[in-house]
Order: structure tokens, then sequence, then C-alpha cells
């Protein structure tokens, strides 16, 4: 092929497609590849939104003050009302995220489309939370709900945005648009220690927690207390693994506490290794955000039922949608009574449960009953003093009998 | 079935024996790759790729049988091998960024198949051997025996094997030889590049045996970021082990023994000076990573101030790809 063939070539294959006619035929594609990307997004919009897109920001930016004149204007109530709700962890966590897009979705149901909730997933603690708020604020939500305490990651943007409506899960921030809620479950972790106490002959409770927070505080104290109450050699061995999920440190935990001869064994974890390792071993155990008694099928005692989440989001939209909402002053503890029995609890143990479960509601027993000693020795409850429900949920000692803290 | 280790050693040993074996896979699979040259950052995507692949296996394909599962799992992070042998070895490509490239992406290969597959258990389990009632009487040889199949071949078959073939067989020489310097094994008339090829693609089926280990035995469950960090402290183990077989078990096991240690001491309620319970917990969060850094630390340390040792026993060639024309 010589030079001047070669060039007829390349022009003959330059021939069919004119370079201006390229560019058109490129500007066609572009053209119609948006619309269909459009469409997209739209589709996407009506089913929940799992992410919140990023690029859009400076867009929406734009219409942040369009959506607050929107939200002022139906002060006394509103039609329909857009809630974003932003999880710790992914909404098919096994745990506490989980049960929280459980609670979202059963409330959403009962409004026949008034009220339009999606979720953002596997938030953590850094600037871009923040920014993620503010998003949230900007793209028009009415009401946003975090299931985790972000603190001033969110309450810059709560004090900015006062039309806005804010929850926060275990919040400790109060302003006219922000409060805290959370599970008193004190009392639960209580009624799971009679049961651990009368299950474990030795008295010796293994619990794998995260982090030295109030949650953890009543979880042991709940359980040691009430394994006492049945059981006066009780004790609570706590392994902290600094992590809500970690399966493989989970599981060393849970080797750990094993091999020392814990008889019954709850944790705080986002998932179920610790199970699979206590129902191996043939050690009874139980689960704190849903009910996992397929990793531990026979060894399975109790859980937390977390199901008291969708009522309270429930009672929230519609005092949102009548314009009749309002911060509350102080935490809401919302009741978590215990779940469904494993299949081979005894019945007396069960019965022990609820017999505690009626004087618990009944006011005639309090978990933190005087007097009660910390793990270091000093009284911090006096005799005849009881604690309260606010008053647990603020607790910070470990009672005595309680080791790892 | 066993009883209660009440010995505390026996009860940190016990736990650390299959803790480290994820490690001391994947830091042999490391090494191989590392022992012809080829520096392959991308141990924690090759940990969740194998991870996800047994998980998948397990779940949703019905394979009963755990070797299968680890099979299929390796098989899959070879095929991701592959890719990064061709990019490394072939195309010659710079091997840190294809290796953060495998690392980063393999990572979330893994987590978008494993996604809606988190928590379900897994039932194809390796089972722990049973030596007999005779030995596990001995609390000594039950931490030691009463393991599952795949810790001794990781600790003892598998380290044998490459420790043999590198240092006894005229291959492994030349296998060596690649690593060290390609253009005296070119010389000699050995397949520089497939030597790299072939021991790449084979390192990343061990470090994909890793992940498949941890899900068929420790967490029998997929969760997303499953090596949680697991990939770099066997990067680190490598280097610590000079690339030797034995001294990467050795390496591997001092790390699973910090993490046991960790939950060991409050599981027993153990005391240590200057620490409350809390902080202790925080503290010896910590351990195994200060200790995997003075690991590494200590022989360039030695190295600096008159010890007649190398710094580093680093293969010559290390993440330098070969290219004939410029020997």
């Amino acid at each position: 092929m010589n030079e001047s063939e070669q060039n007829d070539l390349v022009a003959g294959l330059a021939q069919p497609v004119s370079r201006r006619r390229a560019l058109t035929m490129g500007a066609f594609g572009v053209a119609g590849l948006s619309t269909i990307l459009a469409a997209c997004g739209d589709k996407k919009a009506a089913a929940p939104e799992t992410t919140a897109a990023a690029a859009e920001t400076t867009a929406a930016a734009t219409e942040t003050t369009a959506a607050a004149t929107e939200t002022t204007a139906a002060a006394g109530g509103l039609e329909s009302a857009k809630v974003h709700f932003v999880y710790v962890g992914p909404p098919d966590d096994n745990g506490w995220s989980e049960a929280h897009d459980l609670a979202r979705q059963a409330a959403e149901a009962k409004f026949n489309g008034k009220i339009k909730s999606a979720f953002t997933p596997n938030i953590g603690f850094d600037a871009s939370t923040t920014q993620l708020f503010e998003q949230l604020v900007a793209d028009g939500n009415n009401m946003v709900i975090a299931n985790t305490e972000y603190g001033e990651l969110m309450g810059t943007v709560t004090d900015k945005n006062p039309d806005v409506k804010f929850l926060e899960c275990d919040g400790h921030k109060f302003t006219s648009n922000l409060f805290g809620y959370y599970m008193a479950h004190a009392d639960t972790a209580y009624q799971l220690g009679i049961a651990a106490g009368l299950l474990a002959p030795s008295g010796k409770i293994g619990y794998i927690g995260a982090f030295p927070t109030a949650t953890l505080y009543n979880d042991v104290n709940g359980l040691l207390l009430g394994a006492r109450s049945v059981n006066p050699n009780a004790t609570v061995n706590v392994v902290l693994v600094n992590t809500f999920f970690d399966p493989q440190k989970a599981a060393q935990a849970a080797d750990a506490l094993l091999s020392d001869g814990v008889e019954f064994l709850f944790g705080v974890m986002d998932e179920p290794t610790f199970l699979q390792k206590a129902e191996a071993k043939g050690v009874w155990t139980g689960y704190w955000n849903l009910d996992f008694r397929e990793a531990a099928p026979t060894k399975y005692v109790n859980n937390f039922d977390l199901t008291g989440f969708a009522p309270f989001y429930e009672d929230q939209f519609s005092k949102l949608l009548a314009g009749t909402w309002a911060a509350e002053a102080q935490t809401v503890l919302l009741d978590c009574p215990l779940g469904t029995w494993g299949p081979n609890v005894p019945q007396n143990v069960q019965d022990a449960v609820a017999a505690a479960a009626a004087k618990l509601k009944d006011g005639s027993l309090a978990v933190y009953t005087g007097p009660l000693k910390d793990s270091k020795g000093a009284e911090v409850v006096a005799a005849g003093k009881t604690i309260d429900r606010q008053g647990s949920y603020a607790v910070n000692f470990a009672v005595e009998g309680v080791t790892g803290l | 079935m066993f009883g209660i280790i009440d010995n505390a050693f026996l009860s940190i040993v016990a736990a650390a024996i299959p803790a480290s074996a994820v490690i001391v896979l994947a830091a042999t699979g490391a090494m191989l790759n590392e022992r012809v040259g080829v520096l392959n950052l991308g141990q924690e995507g090759l940990i969740g790729v194998g991870a996800v692949f047994a998980v998948i296996a397990s779940l949703q394909w019905n394979v009963r049988s755990p070797w299968l599962a680890m099979l299929i799992g390796m098989f899959a992070a070879a095929i991701i091998g592959t890719i990064f042998a061709f990019a490394t070895v072939v195309i010659r490509a710079n091997q840190v960024l294809i290796g953060l490239a495998l690392a980063l992406g393999g990572v979330g290969l893994s987590n978008q198949l494993g996604n809606g597959r988190t928590g379900s258990p897994i039932s194809t389990l390796f089972g722990k051997l049973d030596p007999g009632s005779a030995f596990t009487k001995n609390q000594f040889l039950e931490a030691f025996l009463h393991q599952d199949p795949i810790v001794y071949i990781a600790y003892i078959i598998l380290p044998a094997a490459i420790w043999f073939v590198l240092f006894r067989t005229k291959h492994g020489l030349l296998v060596r030889a690649v690593g060290e310097s390609p253009g005296a094994a070119d010389a000699v008339g050995s397949n520089v590049l497939g030597i790299r090829f072939a021991y790449t693609v084979l390192g990343t089926a061990i470090s994909g045996a890793a992940g498949a280990y941890m899900v068929l035995t420790i967490t029998p469950t997929w969760s997303s970021d499953i090596a949680r960090g697991r990939g770099w402290v066997a990067l680190a183990v490598v280097i610590f082990a000079a690339w030797k077989p034995f001294r990467v078990v050795a390496g591997a096991l001092l790390f699973g023994a910090m993490i046991s240690l960790d939950t060991t001491t409050q599981a027993r309620g153990w005391k240590l000076p200057f620490f409350n319970a809390v902080n202790l917990s925080f503290f010896l969060s910590m351990l195994p990573y200060v200790v995997t850094l003075i690991a590494i630390l200590a022989p360039a340390g030695a190295a600096k101030f008159g010890r007649k040792t190398r710094a580093t026993d680093a293969p010559a060639s290390l993440a330098t790809p070969y290219f004939r024309e410029e020997r």
C-alpha cells in the first residue's frame, strides 16, 4: 500500500461522517443520555433514596431559601412532608440501623404517601457529616432523624435551620427544633439478667461491649442487678472491643469469655458472631437489636424488642403533618420490652421474668435500688433511694460485681 | 468435647492460633509475590474477594464442602490476581499504584457482591480436629491440637513446602534469582516474566484463602470491609519476617496473640498499673499495631546501630518491573 492509497483509505473512512455531523450526533447523543439519566433519577426519588447525591450540592443549595419559605408558609399544617433518616450503619446491619429502618418503613406505611421518607446509610463522624445534614436541609426535608448521637456535627446545622425538625437518637442537645430520644433499656437488661441468673448456675455472665457510655453501663448494671436478684453470686465480665462491628474481634472476645467459663453471653454487637460461638459451646445467649435466634437455634434466650421506635416515629410524623410538633425538653425514653423467648427457655424462668416485668411497670420495683456500690467500692445509691428512668439514662458507673469497667 | 482452658496463657494461645491464621495466609501470599519482585499492596482487597466468594459459594451455590468453598474463594482471588499480574508483570505498570487500586477495588467489589448477605450464617464450616479425649484432657495439648485443619496447613505444611521449594530446589533458586536479579536469571535461560506471572497469581490465590478461611471458621457470616486492616498487617509481617516462610508464621502469631491478650485480659479482669479498666481496653486495642510497628523498626534499628545485619532483606528487585532491554 503506497502513501496515496493510504490517504485515500483514511479519507474514505472519514467520508460517511463529516466532522460537523459527528459533532451534531454527539450533541444529540448527550441530550438523549441525559434524558434517560433524568428519568432514572426520577424513579430513584420515588423509591427510598439510599445515597444523597453529593454532586447535587450546589444545585440544591440554591433551592434552600425556597424550601425554607415553603415550610414557613405551611406552618399551620402540611399536606405532605419529607422525612430523612441518617443511619450510622447499613440498613441491613442486623442491628441498630436495621431496627430503625424497619420502624421507618412501618411508620411511613401508615400515612398513605403523605410522608415521604428516605435514608442515608453508613454516616460516620467527620466533617462530611455536617455537610450531609446541610444538604438534607437544602433538599427541602421537613424532618431529619439521626439514629445515633452526632452532637455538634449535627447541632450546628439544627441551629441554623429552625424551620426543620430534628430528632437525634441518644442525643443530648435540646433546642426549639431538636431533641433526643432513646430506649429505656435498663429495665430490659434487668429482666434479661433475671433469666441469665436462673439459667447460669455459676452466675457468670459475659458481656461484649463497644464503648463506655451510659448504654453500656445500663446494660451491664441491669444484667448484674437482675441476676443478683435471683443468684447472689452473679458477676458480669465485660470485654470492650471499641467497635460495634468487627466480627473477628467480637469472635475473639467471645472466645476469651467462653474459655473463662461464662454461662450466659450477651453483647451490643451489630452482628451475630458471638451468638454462633455461644451456641457452639452450648452456652445461653441473647441479642440486643433484633430477634436473631437463627444464629443460636438451641441456646437463644431473648433479645431487646426495639419495635417501639415505629409508633414513636408515627407519632412524630402525625404531629409534623398537623403542625403541632414541638421539641421535647428532655430525652424521650421509649418502652423497650423483651422479645420472644427462645425455644428452650424453661417456663419457670419466663414466669419469674414476667413477674418482675409487671413490678417494674407498676413502679413497685426499680432497677437501681439502694444501697448500691459501684465497681470501685464507692456508694452510688444510698439505702432506700432509687434512680428513676431519666436518672438511669445518665448513669456513668458500673455497679459492684461488674468487672472490666 | 473440650473443656474450659483455665490456664490464661494457653487460652490466649488457643484463641490466637486461628485468628492469626488469616494473617499467616495473607502474608504468605504477599511473600510469594515479593519473592519474585512483585510488590502486591492489594492484600486487603484479595482477602475481601476470597471471603465474599466463599460466602457466595456457601450461601448461594449450595456448596456443602468448606474445602470446595475455600477453593472457589482462592480461584476468584486468582482471577483478580491474573489481572494484577498482567498489569504489573506484562504491561509493567507501577506496582504500588496497581496494588493500591487492587486494595481499594477489591474491598469495594467484595462489599458490592456481599451486599444483602450480611449476617446470614454460613453452615459449611471447617470443623475442629478432635484429637481424642486422651489429648483434650491436657490443656496444653488441647490448645495446640484442637484446631481446624487449615491451621495446620497454614502453619506447618504450606511454609514447609514453600521453604523446601525456595531454598532446596533448583527451581527455587531461579525463583529467588528472579526477585533478586532478573537480568541474571534471564541470562541463565529462565523465563523471568513467566515465573513472575505464575508466582504472582499463586500468591494472590493464597491471599484469597485467608479471606475464605475467615468466613469459613472464625466469623461464619459475611460483613462488609471484612479484612478490617488485616491485609495491611500481613504486608508488615512480611517485612518483619524478612521474606522467610516460618518467620512469617511467627510474626503473624505475635500479632494474633496481641489481639487475644486484649480480649483475655478484659475477660479475666486482669489489672495493669497506670490503667483503669476502660483505658486499658483502649490501650490493648492499640497494642497489636504498636507491636507490629516495633517489629518492623527493630531490624532496621539493629542494622543502624552496628549489628552486622542487613537493614532489609527485601528481594533486590522488589517493585521493579523487568525490561530485558535495560538489563
